[in-house]
Formats: structure tokens, sequence, C-alpha cells
């Protein structure tokens, strides 16, 4: 078994080989490198009919006509373009937003612009297992309320928004519904043509595709309109100028074509592995799940050790490859900003530690996972004046 | 977490020395504690014990925090065995970053161990004069 063992899948996943093959085909003199925007001649057609191809892929696999899909660079881009671009559209409609707190960063930092700009946000607090309630949404939209940002699966607690209540919620009320579903594509059923939901984000590194590449999806029917942020040359029906990179765009359509295909068998499985880990994790005194148990991802699992720091775990389980949503400064512990939102104490939100498995992931990984956290734990708790305290 | 942390750092993380406590109410134990968790910081007790001959016989450490503060722990409790009271404010915060090639941010953690070595000396002495 190779070391360090990969669980950091929510991060990003390898590559697909077969998605890493048909991108091979579009990128040297011997494949089809065109510019998909060249069309006076064959080369550019071919480029654009696998870019168009790949667009349908993506589509299909999220329920979406494929003229609802905008080639983006990321999720970042996508969160950024249909948060900035329908405030600055609509903004005569209305300017208030609502989000939650423990949105990613793409979202908040782009909501943080648009209130240097004048907007106002309201940023709704999760429960304590990391879930908006409807009624919670009801109370927040007003008059002016323009869109609501809500992300389908949180990055760091795996834990499920109801997106089709709330998206419901927000038709009725005349509010355009956001969904960031970077962390969901690929892991739950998405059905765009049948769920209230006007713009939604996507990449394609969380499921084996490559990074540099995602989607925007805008609805078409009612049509929802946006400000473009990248202007030179009206590609992408004038929402995102800039030449198509071919490679990465097969290689997003390819991907998503796979996890669709693959979708409910490797949930099971890794829902499976998933529940392995946590029993196993369990053997350790005062662990505690982070978010909903229930409603949540079945890759993901976000767990708490009393009586360690996150940093100092992290280097004790180096030889996994995890993540925490702490962060260590020179003087100062500064705990996960999701949990902290989720009411978690600073000392547990601090020893807070994602699982996040994927395709690659095995049996004899998660064992070998539990064996290397109870060592790392109970080293650290030995010397955690913390951990004394509790016990006496 | 730093990137790539040095031999010495890893031998002191993986294997700390000194990890334990010791009788505070003993003639000759001093203590020191820095921190507090529960506002967001480190926290960690250094303790010492100095015998008939006046040398550091002893020292035991507990430590919450990152893994910088749990190596320099251990590297100044060991380091400071054999030592009398008056050589401890010869570990200052440049030596010990260098010992451990801490990085510079860190500085700020070895500052506080450092100056947690010597009041835990302090606390000796100051035992001692009252007696």
């Amino acid at each position: 078994m190779t070391t360090p063992i990969y669980m950091d899948y929510a991060a990003t996943t390898p590559v697909d080989e077969r998605v890493a093959e048909r991108m091979m085909a579009f990128l040297t003199r011997e494949g089809d490198y065109g510019n998909p925007a060249s069309t006076a001649h064959s080369i550019g057609w071919t480029a654009a009919d696998a870019v168009e191809q790949a667009r349908e892929q993506v589509a299909e696999a999220v329920g979406a006509s494929d003229r609802e899909i905008i080639w983006t660079s990321g999720a970042t881009e996508s969160n950024n373009l249909a948060i900035k671009g329908a405030a600055h559209f609509y903004a005569k409609r209305g300017r208030h937003l609502v989000s939650c707190k423990t949105e990613h960063k793409a979202v908040l930092d782009t909501l943080r612009q648009l209130e240097r700009e004048g907007f106002e946000v309201t940023y709704l607090s999760p429960d304590a297992n990391g879930l908006i309630t409807v009624e919670q949404v009801a109370d927040a939209l007003r008059e002016d309320t323009l869109l609501l940002s809500l992300m389908h699966v949180n990055n760091e607690t795996g834990v499920i928004q109801d997106i089709a209540s709330i998206g419901q919620l927000c038709r009725e009320r005349g509010v355009l519904f956001h969904v960031d579903a970077a962390q969901s594509a690929g892991k739950l059923p998405l059905k765009l043509d049948e769920m209230a939901v006007d713009l939604m984000s996507f990449s394609a590194h969380k499921l084996y595709g490559p990074k540099g590449i995602g989607a925007l999806y805008v609805q078409r029917r009612p049509r929802v309109r946006l400000e473009a942020l990248i202007h030179g040359g009206g590609h992408e029906r004038g929402l995102r100028s800039g030449t198509l990179p071919t490679h990465q765009i097969v290689g997003m359509g390819e991907a998503f074509s796979r996890a669709e295909a693959d979708r409910e068998s490797e949930q099971q499985r890794l829902l499976r592995l998933r529940e392995r880990l946590w029993q196993g994790l369990q053997d350790l005194p005062a662990v505690t799940l982070n978010g909903h148990l229930e409603q949540r991802v079945a890759n993901h699992l976000n767990v708490s050790f009393s009586g360690v720091e996150g940093d100092s775990l992290l280097l004790a389980l180096r030889d996994v490859a995890v993540s925490s949503g702490s962060a260590c400064t020179s003087a100062t512990l500064e705990p996960s900003y999701v949990l902290t939102a989720m009411g978690r104490d600073h000392l547990l939100a601090h020893s807070a530690v994602r699982f996040s498995l994927g395709r690659y992931s095995t049996e004899n990984e998660v064992d070998r996972a539990i064996e290397i956290v109870k060592k790392g734990v109970t080293h650290l708790r030995e010397m955690s004046p913390l951990w004394d305290a509790r016990d006496g | 977490m730093a990137r790539s942390r040095s031999p010495q750092f890893l031998a002191h993380f993986d294997q700390p020395r000194n990890v334990g406590e010791l009788d505070d109410t003993q003639e000759g134990v001093g203590s020191a504690c820095a921190g507090d968790a529960h506002r967001g910081e480190h926290q960690l007790r250094i303790q010492l014990y100095v015998g008939d001959s006046d040398c550091i016989e002893k020292t035991a450490f507990k430590a919450y925090g990152s893994g910088a503060v749990i190596a320099s722990c251990s590297f100044a409790t060991e380091w400071a065995k054999g030592k009398t009271l008056a050589q401890l404010s010869d570990l200052d915060a440049v030596a010990l970053c260098e010992a451990l090639q801490l990085e510079d941010s860190e500085r700020g953690l070895a500052v506080q161990v450092c100056q947690a070595l010597n009041r835990a000396g302090d606390d000796i002495e100051q035992k001692q004069n009252a007696d």
C-alpha cells in the first residue's frame, strides 16, 4: 500500500485514465488541436463538435439542456459569474441577497465584494447538524431579495441541504436560486429539468476530470439573465469570453458522463467504506461526528477528536492525506469557520479532520487509516493537558 | 500544516521526550504554564526538578497545540537536563528555532516555550527562597 493513503477526494481527485486519454486527443499536432471558434475550416469545426458533444454529456449528467451549460474555469468562476452576474443584471429589482455562513469561500468572498459595492447580504446560521431550514430561508427573504445562494453539499461536512424545498420557496417568492454543486455532482442525482434551481455551479476536478474547467447551468425557461464578468469575443453566448480549452472541456464531459453512469453503485460502495471507517474510529473515546448523520453524501466523514489540535493531528496522521478546516498562525489557532458556524465549541472545531473517500479507496486503506488515526490521537492525548483535565 | 519538517523536528514530535508530570508539591520542583486553549491559544506546562546537585535532574511537559509546540517542549525539556538554573537563559528562541528548523512564523511559539522554561526555573528559586 502506498502512503500517504489518499482520503482527500473532496479536495480533488486524480484524473480518470480514460478521461486523460480523451483529453490527449485534443492537444498535439496529430490530434484535434483546433480553436473551436475557427469557423472557416474543418480543424476548427472538429474542435467545436467536440466541445458541443461534451456540453451534451454534462447537460445529460445533470438533467439539463445543453443550451443551459456555460463553460468556465471552475466552480469558483461559476459562483462568481452566477452571483455577481445576477446581482449586476437585476440590481434594479433589489439589492438584497441571502446565503449561509458555511458556504465555500468562493461564494462568501464574492458576496463580500458585492457588499463593498453596496449590496446587502443576509448570512443564515445553520443548525448544529449544518442544515438550513425552509423556514429560516422564508424568514430571511424580503421584497428586495434578488438571489439566494446555497451550496448543495458542504465541502467540509458533506451535509446535504434540502435544495428541492428551498428552491420551491424561492420560485414562489420570485427570488433567483443559485446552488454551488461542486461537491454534489456525480454523487447525488441531479435533474435540473425538474428542480427549482436557476443557476448551478460545477467543477470537473471533483469527479475525476481535469482541474481548471467548470460549468455554470443557467436556466432558460424561465430565462435567467446575467451580466458577464469577462469580455472579449462573445464566446458562450456572450456570458464568458475567451478561447475554449477543448481538451479541458472534453475531459469534463467524459468525466461527468462516466461519473453519472457509475454513480449509484459507486455511492453504495463508498457508503460501506465510510461506515467501516466510522465504526473503526469510534473505538477511540470522545470522538464526535460533525454534521448530520444521515443527511450527508456517502464519501464524507468529518470527525472531531477531543483533546487534540488540528495541526498536530494532521502531522501525526501524515501517512493519511486528509484535511482540516483549521488554520494555524504563529500564536493563535483558528478553528474551521464552518464548524464554528454550526455551534461547535472552538476546541472541538480545532480537532476536526475531514476524511473523504473516492473511487480508488479500498477496505485495506480504510483499515490502515483507522490504525494510524488511533495511534496518532492516542499519542497526542497522552501529552495533552486538555485530555488530562477531561479525565480529572 | 508546514510542508516539510526537519528530521530533528520529527524526532521530537514523533517520540517526544519527557512527556508527563512531576509532583509540584515535591521540594525542588518548579512549574510554569503558558497559553490558554479555551482562548484559541496553544497551552503548555513545563516542569523542572533540581536535586542536591543543583543541576536539573528531571523535566516534564504537557502540551496542546501545533506540532511545533510539542517538538519545542520536547527539545527544551531535554536540553535543560543537567543544566543549572542560571544556565536556562542560554536557550533562546533563536537557538530553539535553529535546532528544530522552525518556520519564521513559529518564532513566537519558541519564545513562549523558552519563557516557560525560565519561569519554571524561577518557580524553583522562589520556593527555595521562601523556605
